[in-house]
C-alpha cells in the first residue's frame, strides 16, 4: 500500500502570553497508508486536535513537515476535508445549500447537472433525503453531523479528517453514526484520520490506533494495529478475541498517562526538562509492553 | 338559565375582551391616567403648560390637528408636510450612514490593523452629541440643507459602523475554517458567510441608528432655523408662545419615531436569517 500522509519529525510550540512558549507536540513521526482508518487517542489537551489541524493545514508545525500525496502541506485545501466537532454548518443555509456551497466551489469543473447529482447522492448516502430543504437549526445533533460528513465526502477528499466527530452526541446516535461512517469509509475506500477520546469508538472503527502521551511535549506513545477483519459488525467486533485485549491496552495506556500527569504536577510548573523526563519514562514503559 | 346561556356563548365583545383585554386595557388605562393627571395639574395652575384639552380647545392648534395637509407656501405648512420634510432629510442622512457605516464597518472588522488605527477616532467621534456637530457642520458646509443631512449622517453612522465591525469580528472560527478548507473565493465568502453572519449585528446598529437619526433631526432643525421641518416648527411655535402647537408637534415626533423603529424591526425580521 502507498503512503498517502507522512508526518515527519513534527514539533508544535504555541507562544504564551508571558513571552514563553508551550511545547504541545514533539517529534511526531507517522505514515498513513491510502485507504487506512487511523485514530488519534489521548487525554484532552495532549495535542491530538493540533496534530489533525496540521494535517489539514489549518495549523503549521513549528518544526518538521506534513506531506500529503508527496506534496508539502502549507495551507488548508479541499483534498483534506475536515469534519469539525461542532459540525460547523452555516445556519442560514439548508442541508442542500450547505453541501452545494462545498461542491460548487471544489468541483466547479464539473457540469452543474453532475454537481447536483453528487449533492443528491451524498444527501441520500447519509439518509437525509427528507430533510434536504431544512435549516440546521431544525435538525438534531446527529443529523447535523451527518450533513457535515456528507459535505466532506461530497467533495471527494484524499483524506477525511474527523475532529471528535461524535463527541457531542448521545450514545445511541453515536453508535448509529459510527456504523454509517464505517460502512461509507469501507465502501468508498476513504482514507480517514479521526481524533477521539472514546476507546470503543477507536477500536471499532480503526485499522490503527495512535496513542499520544500527555503534553507538554506529547509524542506517539504507541501504535496499536486492530486486527479485526472487515466488514465489521458491532456485535462481532465485541466477540472478537482481540477486542478486549486492545481495549484494555488502550485503557492501561490512558491510565498510565493520567498517573504520570498526577505525579508530575507537584514538580510541573517551571522548566520544561522535568516534563520531558516524565514523557520519556512513559515511552520506556510502553516499549517494554510492546 | 339566561346567565348560563350567556356564559356558554359569549358575545363577540366579550370574546375580544377575553382575548386581548389583558394586553390592551392596561396601557390604555395608563395613558388615560397620565392625561387626567396632566389635565388636573394644568387646570389647578400647578404648571404653565397648557392642558391636553388645549389641543382641541385652542383654535390654531385645532386647525393644525384637523388639517395636516394645508400648504400656504413658505414655512406655513401643515404638520404632514413638516414631518415629511424632516423624514426626507433623515432618509438621506440615514441612507448615507448605512452605506458608509456598513462598508467601513466590514473593512475595519476584516482588517485588525485598520481597526487598531481607526478605533480610537471612532470612539472619540461617536461621543460628540448631535448638537455639537451643528456649528462645526455649518462652518464647514454653508448650505443649510446639506448641513442638516450631514448632522443626521454623523450622528447615526457610529452605531452602524461599530455594530458591523463587531459583527464581522465575531464570525466563528469554525465558519472561517470551513471557508479555508474549501478555499472559497473571496466574493463567495463575502456573500455566503461574512454578510449573513454579520447581518444580525448590522441590523442592531441600523435600529439604534434610526432612533438617533430622528432625535438628531429635531435638534439640527431647531438650531439651523429657516427650514421646513417638524423640528424648526417646534422652535418657531415656541418663539411665538404657541405652546399647545409644540405639544401637538411633540406627539407627531414621538409617533413617527415609534413607527420608524417598528419599521426597521419589521425589515430586520424579514431579512435576518433565522438561526
Amino acid at each position: 500500500m502507498a503512503v498517502l500522509v507522512a508526518v515527519e519529525q513534527v514539533t508544535k510550540q504555541f507562544p504564551l502570553a508571558g513571552g514563553n512558549s508551550y511545547l504541545a507536540l514533539q517529534g511526531i513521526n507517522l505514515e498513513i497508508q491510502r485507504g487506512e482508518f487511523i485514530s488519534f487517542i489521548g487525554h484532552s489537551g495532549c495535542g491530538k486536535s493540533t496534530l489533525l489541524n496540521m494535517i489539514a493545514g489549518l495549523d503549521r508545525p513549528t518544526q518538521g513537515q506534513v506531506w500529503v500525496e508527496g506534496r508539502l502541506v502549507q495551507q488548508p485545501g479541499p483534498d483534506r476535508m475536515v469534519v469539525f466537532q461542532n459540525y460547523s454548518l452555516l445556519p442560514w443555509l439548508t442541508v442542500w445549500e450547505n453541501i452545494a456551497l462545498a461542491v460548487e466551489e471544489v468541483l466547479a469543473h464539473l457540469p452543474p447537472a453532475q454537481q447536483r447529482q453528487i449533492i443528491q447522492q451524498h444527501i441520500d448516502l447519509v439518509g437525509l433525503t427528507a430533510a434536504k430543504h431544512q435549516l440546521p437549526a431544525h435538525l438534531s445533533g446527529g443529523m447535523r453531523q451527518r450533513v457535515a460528513i456528507a459535505r466532506a465526502l461530497a467533495i471527494r477528499p484524499q483524506v477525511l479528517l474527523l475532529d471528535e466527530p461524535f463527541g457531542a452526541l448521545d450514545a445511541l446516535t453515536r453508535g448509529n453514526l459510527q456504523e454509517q461512517l464505517m460502512r461509507i469509509c469501507e465502501e468508498h475506500r476513504v482514507t480517514t484520520v479521526m481524533v477521539t477520546h472514546d476507546v470503543d469508538e477507536a477500536v471499532f472503527l480503526s485499522d490503527r490506533i495512535v496513542m499520544l502521551t500527555n503534553g507538554p511535549g506529547a509524542h506517539i506513545g504507541n501504535i496499536l494495529t486492530v486486527d479485526i477483519p472487515r466488514p465489521r459488525r458491532r456485535m462481532e467486533v465485541v466477540k472478537h478475541p482481540s477486542y478486549y485485549s486492545l481495549r484494555s491496552e488502550i485503557i492501561y495506556f490512558l491510565n498510565q498517562q493520567k498517573r504520570i500527569k498526577k505525579n508530575a504536577l507537584p514538580l510541573g510548573d517551571g522548566s520544561g526538562s522535568a516534563w520531558s523526563g516524565k514523557g520519556e519514562f512513559g515511552t520506556a514503559e510502553l516499549t517494554r509492553r510492546q | 338559565m339566561v346567565a348560563q346561556s350567556q356564559r356558554l356563548s359569549p358575545t363577540p365583545l366579550q370574546q375580544w375582551r377575553q382575548k386581548y383585554g389583558p394586553q390592551v386595557l392596561p396601557p390604555l388605562m395608563g395613558i388615560a391616567a397620565f392625561l387626567a393627571l396632566w389635565q388636573a395639574a394644568s387646570t389647578l395652575g400647578l404648571t404653565r403648560l397648557p392642558a391636553p384639552s388645549s389641543l382641541i380647545m385652542d383654535e390654531d392648534t385645532r386647525t393644525l390637528l384637523l388639517n395636516p395637509f394645508f400648504d400656504r407656501g413658505g414655512l406655513d405648512k401643515g404638520l404632514f408636510w413638516q414631518t415629511l420634510a424632516s423624514l426626507t432629510r433623515v432618509a438621506k442622512g440615514y441612507l448615507a450612514a448605512a452605506v458608509v457605516g456598513i462598508s467601513l464597518g466590514i473593512l475595519v472588522g476584516v482588517n485588525p490593523i485598520i481597526h487598531r488605527a481607526l478605533d480610537p477616532i471612532f470612539e472619540f467621534l461617536r461621543m460628540i452629541a448631535p448638537l455639537a456637530w451643528v456649528p462645526i457642520t455649518l462652518s464647514a458646509l454653508p448650505n443649510v440643507q446639506v448641513a442638516a443631512t450631514f448632522v443626521i449622517f454623523i450622528t447615526s453612522v457610529w452605531p452602524i459602523l461599530i455594530n458591523t465591525t463587531v459583527g464581522v469580528q465575531q464570525i466563528p472560527q469554525d465558519y472561517k475554517n470551513v471557508a479555508l478548507v474549501l478555499q472559497i473565493s473571496p466574493r463567495k465568502y463575502f456573500c455566503k458567510i461574512l454578510l449573513p453572519a454579520a447581518l444580525p449585528y448590522i441590523f442592531t446598529g441600523l435600529r439604534i441608528a434610526i432612533g438617533l437619526a430622528w432625535l438628531a433631526i429635531i435638534a439640527a432643525e431647531i438650531v439651523m432655523s429657516g427650514v421646513v421641518g417638524i423640528g424648526f416648527f417646534i422652535w418657531d411655535a415656541y418663539q411665538q408662545n404657541y405652546v399647545s402647537e409644540v405639544i401637538l408637534a411633540v406627539i407627531y415626533i414621538g409617533a413617527v419615531g415609534l413607527i420608524l423603529d417598528r419599521l426597521v424591526a419589521w425589515v430586520q425580521r424579514r431579512i435576518v436569517p433565522e438561526q
